[in-house]
């Protein structure tokens, strides 16, 4: 019973902090991750809670997927292929170089992924605060951060499958290889017509919400086969909803797996994700936590702002296309959390990642409004 | 990981089993309900009913009882406030009255009769409410007695439980106990009415003005957490806390959209998985080796409802056939009957033999409720 108080207090929290940051022109997800810390000062958290937040995980990935327009995909033209995959590339490669001094080696791989995506959607607001949303360097930005989340989950998936393996070998890195490509590769071809004809059957059960809770358990499902064939529980989550977003269902099921996710499950999440931090452990790592969040900023504006200049991007443009990307969020928690759930991870990596997190998504408003002072 | 795939079957057994039932014109709550003991550890034994999915069919019965709450007509529960109270005394009397003779007649001691006859006294009334939900007969008249009745019936059988235990324990009541457990009861339905109204009023305004998705929804269901959380600490149970938190919300201007959005949440997730939970935790084998007087103890229970509570909502003016509604939706009976039986068991009152008598009665009450249900509220 105390569970039920305790998730009470947190979606309240949630609620509430989560407005004050959006007031204070911060994101949501910041205030509801320093609601978590703070009640974690006072209590824990339990293992129901815990995996409740995870459903809450698979949920926020699944409306990530859904919500994501494959045939965007198509239009996104070269200068956003660029400005994500060279973005990802480097990202990866600081993150992995930088935390080479201070952890083992396969950890450092796992502290590269994880600085990979980036979340656009501070930087979405800030350029339409100033009405830069519809210039060729924002719909770049946009298309990129589309191309960029799933580049992003593939990463993280296969570095999170080579951790699982063990011992880090070709051909294990092929297998996995063979195994995404694979997933991909069924769902994409067969994924929208199944899933039409599924649905349609399904909807033939006229009980209340008979689709969503289809779609939860395709959700949970496909979860856990990715988790069985030891890829990340996400990339399953992340491709049933992309797959029913092409379906005629995406409606029906979109906005109650919405109120269901956002009522309850993803800011139980997002609580649950500050309740985790061990403050300590900033102190402790304050060198390396620093660094790698320097790594994080340096590596998309160079990465991204390499991309977008080899598409003919100016200097000028370039650079600002470059700290559009810097902010991390939503995803990389996600992200984190299920590296964490999948015991690959301790709470001192989610520590400096989070701090890296807050660091980018603090710092891009304020750089972004400077370099668009300078035309 | 593992929990989730037992949920996911879950959920997949509550939506095919349930639509089944509906194609023989029966409640989707009985093939949920059948769907469970199937795939429960009577049968297949496929789950093992995790602390998980336990926590989500708690809340899917709290949600149920919110919605109920949310779902009331407020006219109509003042209106049947007497004739509920009338329902509920019945209701608990007669079946007290004939499990105790019976009980006594088939040789059981003193002691171990009147736990017998506890055991009969308390509705779960989850069960109705789902059902009246799905044939939307919760807003009618009989519906709404039988909700506020359960409020009455839930009192009543904390009042009894704590009478048996002190009879047992030491060998009479003291009258000051119960006056302190009533006043309990009291304040918490009065400061819970008082102070909450205005405090959920003002909590909900708030939260209307926050800009973040699916705010209210979250806000409500958090008034309905702790209203639950706070009703288990009155020992009152935490689905009668959860709808009066509906019935408060009900009286607000956010009501109606608080309602879609929780019908949602409800029912495509936590309540079907609370409906096939109800036929996972019925061991059915039991049933196969509780003897005769479980049989007979079950039929009191079912036929002690039925002229208890009929008998009461006919003294208020009922027509007949209105008070066989209002019994039959009472005659399910589930946790309160459960706890007695554990508390008799651990306090040696009874032994495994007899424990298995209520936990049979509990499975055969809960199995005939749909379709008698069914059968009640069909033609007018």
């Amino acid at each position: 019973m105390e569970t039920l108080l305790m998730i009470a207090l947190m979606l309240a929290t949630a609620k509430l902090l989560g407005w004050i940051f959006e007031k204070l022109g911060q994101p949501v997800v910041l205030g509801q991750i320093l609601g978590g810390l703070i009640i974690g000062v006072f209590a824990e958290s339990n293992e129901i809670i815990r995996e409740f937040a995870n459903l809450g995980v698979l949920l926020l990935l699944f409306l990530a997927g859904i919500e994501s327009d494959l045939s965007e995909f198509k239009r996104v033209g070269k200068p956003s292929i660029l400005v994500a995959g060279i973005g990802v590339a480097v990202a990866f490669l600081f993150g992995f170089l930088v935390s080479l001094p201070f952890v083992e080696f396969h950890e450092a791989l796992l502290y590269g992924a994880i600085m990979t995506p980036t979340s656009v959607s501070i930087t979405v607001r800030v350029l339409m605060e100033l009405r830069r949303l519809r210039t060729r360097e924002g719909t770049t930005i946009l298309a990129a951060a589309v191309v960029d989340d799933v580049l992003g989950i593939l990463v993280l998936t296969i570095v999170i499958s080579l951790l699982r393996e063990g011992s880090i070998h070709y051909d294990a890195v092929i297998e996995i290889l063979i195994e995404v490509a694979g997933f991909l590769a069924i769902f994409l071809y067969l994924g929208p017509v199944l899933a039409e004809k599924a649905f349609k059957k399904i909807s033939r059960i006229d009980l209340p919400e008979s689709t969503t809770t289809f779609a939860i358990v395709f959700l949970i499902f496909f979860a856990y086969l990715a988790e069985h064939l030891n890829l990340a529980s996400i990339l399953g989550a992340y491709m049933v909803g992309l797959t029913l977003g092409q379906t005629s269902y995406k409606k029906r099921v979109e906005s109650p797996i919405n109120i269901l996710g956002y009522s309850l499950f993803i800011p139980l999440f997002f609580v649950e994700v500050g309740m985790r931090i061990e403050l300590g452990y900033i102190l402790h790592a304050g060198v390396f936590a620093v660094i790698y969040a320097m790594a994080a900023i340096l590596s998309k504006i160079i990465g991204c702002g390499l991309g977008a200049y080899l598409s003919g991007f100016g200097l000028k443009p370039s650079l600002r296309i470059g700290i559009g990307m810097i902010p991390r969020l939503g995803v990389e928690l996600a992200m984190l959390a299920m590296a964490m759930a999948s015991g690959i991870i301790g709470a001192d990596a989610l520590t400096v990642a989070i701090f890296m997190v807050f660091v980018t998504t603090i710092i891009t408003p304020p750089l972004l409004k400077w370099i668009y002072s300078k035309e | 990981m593992d929990v989730f795939l037992e949920l996911a079957l879950i959920l997949i057994i509550a939506k095919v089993c349930g639509y089944l039932a509906t194609k023989i014109r029966m409640p989707a709550a009985l093939g949920q309900l059948v769907g469970g003991i199937i795939i429960g550890p009577s049968i297949l034994h496929f789950v093992s009913y995790s602390e998980d999915v336990h926590l989500i069919s708690e809340l899917g019965i709290i949600l149920l009882l919110f919605l109920a709450g949310l779902e009331t007509n407020i006219e109509e529960f003042r209106r049947v406030g007497v004739p509920a109270f009338l329902v509920a005394v019945g209701g608990v009397a007669v079946p007290f009255f004939l499990g105790y003779v019976s009980a006594l007649l088939f040789g059981y001691s003193k002691v171990q009769a009147l736990f017998l006859g506890g055991g009969l006294t308390a509705t779960s009334v989850g069960l109705t409410a789902s059902i009246l939900m799905e044939m939307k007969k919760l807003k009618g008249k009989e519906g709404t007695t039988i909700l506020a009745a359960a409020v009455v019936d839930d009192v009543l059988g904390i009042v009894i439980l704590t009478i048996l235990v002190a009879l047992n324990t030491e060998g009479h009541v003291y009258i000051e106990d119960l006056l302190i457990l009533l006043g309990e009861v009291v304040f918490f339905f009065t400061v819970g009415i008082l102070l909450g109204t205005p405090v959920i009023k003002e909590t909900l305004k708030l939260s209307s003005k926050i800009e973040l998705p699916e705010t209210v929804t979250a806000f409500a269901l958090s008034i309905m957490l702790i209203f639950a959380y706070i009703a288990e600490k009155f020992q009152i149970a935490g689905i009668t806390g959860a709808y009066l938190a509906g019935l408060i919300i009900a009286q607000t201007d956010e009501a109606r959209r608080i309602t879609t959005k929780i019908m949602t949440i409800a029912y495509s997730l936590f309540v079907p998985v609370f409906l096939v939970s109800i036929g996972i935790k019925s061991d059915v084998r039991v049933l196969l080796h509780a003897g005769t007087f479980a049989l007979l103890y079950s039929f009191i229970g079912i036929f002690g409802k039925i002229v208890g509570c009929g008998a009461g909502a006919l003294l208020a003016k009922f027509k007949p056939k209105e008070a066989i509604r209002v019994g039959v939706g009472m005659i399910p009976r589930m946790e309160v009957a459960l706890i007695i039986a554990n508390v008799a068991l651990t306090e040696g009152v009874f032994d495994q033999g007899i424990f298995s008598i209520p936990v049979a009665m509990v499975i055969i009450t809960t199995i005939i409720t749909p379709p008698l249900l069914k059968w009640a509220f069909t033609g007018e």
